[in-house]
């Protein structure tokens, strides 16, 4: 499988009464984008602002984030999402570079009460710790439709799973009408993703990506339904590289992995990059975990399987973003340790105190972990000219305009292990 | 710049009074540096300089705590240092727990302080949290590059400087982590770390793992029917209103509530504000968190004696494992208190 991912780079984005796109410059009509995200019905209202990196603002309750892609050949961008279901991360794709939308929302009925900030600063001290505060981003502000605020549906299903699949859909839309400004253009820059047989002999590594994010559309799990522990399984680097998983969750904004991140990738890019020269970088396991412990003892057998057929020496894994599946993440360490494979083990330390170890729970074979921050610590925002997303913050008093500290978990991104993050603890 | 003026601490062995026969004198101060104090009035040189050295036998600080606190109290006051330094005080157990009492009694003052000891001294699991203290070897034989990290890290701490992390500073660990931002990104430093083990080099996790702890079950009951039960959840159910303001997510605190009486957990009076998983069900039946209304049934059968007229509740979301060993020690406490043979512990 061979993925060429063609670059546009964008500098700036600008209002414009149609879209285009030159010299670097992305030009929106933003009248015409209100009109896209409301013709399905699922808004009230939605905002569209253009905002850049340096720029004075502050965007709260951030919900997910993507970058705009195109494929010139036929083919879906968002397969399940925009587009019908069908294999991606061969042949070629269009991306916006250093552009992304961003969509924020207020809760709706049935959201998780803990109330995510989920800020993303685009200057100041937060803006050093995450992507999403280096790109242009052209951000949705949208409403909910009030059917959104009523508990459930009449068929029983949870309101807010549905409204957040709605809001992925929508933004997915937007990004994929955006990218395809890029039609009939050729790429600054082309990066070829292939899997091809190194020249000699390296060891075989694989990739875990410990998530429950949609894939092709489908819900591959959700702690919210019954699919929680559905049986890992094998994907190719360039699926996830390439639009197959979209962000499904609306954890906390420090760990959320947004579909950005599921496009560009750290982990995932530095086992690529390697491939060949260090490593015999051989795919990626898409472990979902499971609520109880028998799904989780299986989960992790079968990751191990799947590990062991692959032939491989050692796994790079990086967790899901919460309480819970972190026991599943370490049983998983601990059985392939045991099993002959060393595992290193990316994940944040989202609990306690600066004097408490911060582990939920842990195995003695995890010796080898990347740890992308303790959250819990507060960091002072700056006052800003402009905020976007709301009014008020959920578990602050203070304005969000600032100056207002909140811990890094209100920070959205900085410690995902699945995208670029720079945040780490030390021993002091 | 004036130098900044350190006190330091040494035992009778160093203070050249005498051995173990010695091990009982009482404190005593005397202007300048003595004993080992000498190397370090070499290495501080022109930035600073020891004032005074406090000495006494390491039994008597240990038996006699309480004068040995008053009087290192006077000395430290009379001195006004910027900065204490204790040792270093090696492998010897009752020589670190005296440096690590009057680097404690300076903090307590508002004086910085500094020790330097064997990463296995005894008193380095009791003070480590409260004091820096530089890592040394097991024998006299360092005392230079010993005394020389000690002092390096008290002149920090007497400017004012910030102090980086154990690793980088050259201190053993207190125990606190802080997040700061890495050169690297989370993908180039995991793969590192992976090519490293791969190639059998030496790698240091960035997050410990800490020492393993096992519970062990305790044993059936033996009489069920003779037997008290109680409710406790770690599922966020309370009255109404939260009026205690039980927190969703990363909980500190536990709190009890009466069930005396009621037949079943109504959707009137309670609801659950745990923040790890959607709660509309929840707070439309409590009992499908709390089984209440089931227990009842039991109770009413006689399966067993009684159920408890308290129910205790926390959530269990992201709890941080002392938080939650805490909670289980304060709330079986009250239970063996109040005569509870068993609990039916509801997690979610």
């Amino acid at each position: 499988m061979r993925l060429e991912l063609g670059s546009f780079p964008v500098a700036d984005v600008q209002e414009s009464d149609r879209l285009s796109y030159a010299d670097g410059v992305l030009g929106v009509d933003t009248e015409a984008l209100r009109q896209l995200v409301l013709e399905g019905g699922e808004f009230a209202d939605v905002s569209v602002h253009l905002v850049r990196p340096g720029d004075q603002t502050r965007l709260i309750h951030v919900i997910d984030a993507a970058e705009p892609r195109f494929k010139p050949a036929a083919g879906s961008t968002f397969p399940g999402f925009c587009g019908p279901v069908e294999m991606v991360g061969e042949g070629g794709t269009h991306r916006l570079a250093g552009v992304a939308v961003v969509t924020t929302s207020d809760l709706v009925a049935g959201d998780p009460v803990y109330a995510p900030e989920a800020i993303i600063d685009m200057s100041g001290p937060a803006a050093d710790l995450t992507p999403l505060s280096r790109t242009v981003n052209v951000v949705l502000e949208l409403e909910p439709h009030p059917k959104y605020l009523r508990p459930d549906t009449p068929d029983g299903e949870l309101q807010s799973l549905v409204y957040r699949r709605q809001i992925r859909a929508t933004e997915l839309k937007v990004a994929s009408h955006l990218a395809r400004v890029t039609e009939g253009l050729r790429p600054e820059r082309v990066v070829t993703y292939e899997l091809s047989k190194p020249a000699r002999t390296l060891p075989r590594v694989a990739y875990l990506l410990h998530d429950i994010p949609w894939m092709y559309g489908a819900l591959s799990a959700s702690p919210d339904s019954e699919a929680y522990g559905s049986l890992p399984t094998l994907m190719h680097p360039n699926e996830v590289l390439d639009g197959a998983l979209v962000s499904i969750r609306d954890y906390e904004g420090c760990s959320r992995d947004a579909t950005y991140f599921y496009q560009n990738p750290s982990i995932l890019s530095e086992l690529y990059r390697r491939h060949g020269v260090d490593l015999d970088f051989v795919g990626v396991v898409l472990f979902t975990g499971g609520p109880d412990m028998d799904a989780k003892r299986l989960a992790c057998e079968y990751a191990y399987k799947l590990l062991r057929m692959l032939d491989v020496q050692a796994v790079c894994a990086s967790s899901s973003p919460s309480g819970n599946p972190w026991v599943e993440f370490m049983m998983f360490c601990q059985r392939c340790e045991r099993g002959g494979i060393k595992t290193i083990l990316a994940m944040p330390e989202e609990v306690g105190a600066p004097e408490d170890h911060g582990f939920s729970h842990y195995v003695p074979e995890a010796v080898a972990i990347v740890s992308t921050g303790r959250a819990s610590q507060e960091i002072e925002l700056p006052r800003v000219s402009t905020v976007i997303g709301g009014s008020e913050l959920h578990e602050v008093s203070d304005s969000p305009v600032g100056p207002v500290s909140v811990p890094y978990t209100s920070i959205f991104g900085v410690s995902s292990n699945i995208g670029q993050s720079w945040l780490t603890a030390k021993e002091y | 710049m004036s130098k900044t003026r350190v006190v330091h601490y040494i035992n009778q062995f160093f203070a050249g009074i005498g051995g173990e026969d010695q091990a009982n004198v009482g404190p005593s101060v005397v202007e300048g540096p003595k004993g080992p104090g000498l190397v370090l009035q070499k290495i501080l040189e022109g930035s600073g300089e020891v004032v005074a050295t406090i000495y006494c036998g390491d039994n008597y600080v240990n038996e006699f705590e309480e004068k040995a606190r008053d009087a290192f109290v006077e000395y430290l006051r009379r001195y006004q240092p910027d900065v204490v330094l204790a040792g270093p005080a090696f492998t010897s157990g009752r020589y670190g727990l005296a440096c690590g009492l009057v680097c404690a009694i300076a903090r307590e003052l508002g004086i910085p302080a500094v020790s330097a000891m064997h990463p296995e001294n005894p008193a380095v699991e009791l003070y480590r949290s409260r004091v820096h203290i530089a890592p040394t070897a097991a024998t006299t034989a360092e005392m230079l590059d010993s005394m020389s990290r000690a002092s390096t890290l008290a002149l920090k701490l007497a400017g004012d400087q910030p102090i980086g992390p154990a690793a980088e500073e050259g201190y053993l660990s207190r125990g606190l982590r802080y997040s700061q931002v890495a050169s690297d990104d989370v993908g180039v430093r995991t793969v590192d770390m992976l090519m490293k083990r791969l190639r059998g080099e030496d790698f240091d996790t960035e997050w410990p793992v800490p020492t393993y702890d096992r519970v062990r079950p305790a044993p059936p009951l033996e009489a069920l029917e003779q037997s008290t039960l109680a409710i406790v959840t770690s599922g966020g159910v309370v009255p109404k209103g939260n009026r205690d303001g039980l927190q969703s997510a990363r909980a500190t605190r536990w709190y009890s509530y009466s069930i005396a009486g009621r037949p079943s957990l109504s959707s009137e009076d309670w609801e659950s504000i745990h923040g790890g998983f959607d709660t509309t069900h929840a707070n439309r039946d409590p009992n499908r968190i709390v089984p209440l209304d089931v227990l009842r049934e039991f109770e009413a059968r006689g399966a067993f004696a009684r159920l408890a007229d308290t129910m205790y509740v926390t959530t269990g979301n992201q709890s941080g494992l002392e938080n939650a060993i805490r909670f289980g020690e304060e709330i079986s406490d009250e239970l063996v208190k109040t005569g509870v043979d068993g609990v039916i512990f509801v997690a979610t």
